[in-house]
């Protein structure tokens, strides 16, 4: 799955501003056998805040790392009940200019 | 038409370039002679030692041939004059690419089957490989039946007549 996403990301560099960058990092990709990447994961919640929402993803995570992978979880929580609406206020947010 | 010079340029592309020289050689020579084991069978024996990381390092060439493929799609796509070295780089990194992947062993899953077979058709369309992808389809017969549509979702049943098409395209068979 990870190398599919490497080369699909491979078609859009192609003559992209950020060509350059893509081929330093798919090098480095293959160089390191597909190990040397940064991960990055989002958790978006609309509850109270807590610790234990990562925990399980953590530690297996951790369990499963090559030691040139760098992983990144990232939680946000919004105020309660939120999410429903959300996408209403995205669009909004964008009619305005405010995106 | 695909010549001895667009091979030797796709060999020296940053992504291939990028596995090792040494390991690019030893990883063609070991599809070489994989493709040589299955042609001959029983009956004769290769000698061709092999060691335990042969098997990735065929997955991480076929990878790299393709990534310079896919830098010329476009232009493979859309032929305009002026890119002809990019067109060359597409079909040439196909050709190899799929001379890598058609030794792997297929997937067990049937999505996975499903879409093993299509990524390596399209890569013998791009590469030119018309003849070895017949061939290899009928070497593989069962491999590319379609599975049974009658109690499939109604995603799977689309995703099986889409794949018995692309099928029957390539094969250019009725």
């Amino acid at each position: 799955m990870r190398d599919r996403a490497v080369v699909y990301l491979g078609h859009r560099a192609t003559r992209s501003a950020w060509q350059g960058t893509y081929q330093k990092a798919a090098k480095n990709y293959i160089k390191t056998h597909g190990s040397g990447v940064t991960i990055f994961g989002v958790l978006v919640r609309d509850v109270p805040p807590n610790s234990d929402d990562l925990a399980a993803s953590r530690q297996m995570l951790f369990e499963n790392c090559p030691g040139k992978t760098l992983i990144e979880l990232l939680a946000i929580y919004l105020p309660a009940g939120s999410i429903d609406t959300l996408s209403d206020k995205v669009v909004a947010a964008g009619k305005r200019g405010d995106a | 038409m695909i010549l001895a010079e667009h091979l030797h340029n796709v060999d020296r592309h940053w992504a291939v370039l990028a596995v090792g020289e040494a390991e690019r050689d030893h990883g063609l020579k070991v599809a070489d002679a994989r493709l040589v084991k299955q042609a001959v069978g029983q009956q004769m024996h290769i000698d061709f030692p092999e060691d335990g990381g042969d098997d990735e390092l065929l997955h991480r060439l076929a990878m790299a041939y393709e990534m310079a493929a896919i830098e010329g799609l476009d232009a493979f796509l859309n032929p305009t004059a002026n890119e002809e070295e990019l067109r060359n780089q597409c079909s040439a990194g196909a050709w190899r690419a799929f001379e890598i992947r058609r030794l792997f062993t297929l997937p067990e899953n049937e999505i996975e089957r499903i879409s093993h077979l299509l990524h390596l058709s399209a890569l013998a369309y791009c590469g030119d490989r018309w003849s070895d992808l017949r061939r290899w389809y009928n070497e593989n017969e069962k491999s590319i039946q379609v599975p049974s549509v009658s109690r499939a979702t109604w995603d799977r049943r689309l995703l099986y007549r889409l794949f018995e098409c692309w099928i029957r395209l390539f094969r250019k068979k009725r």
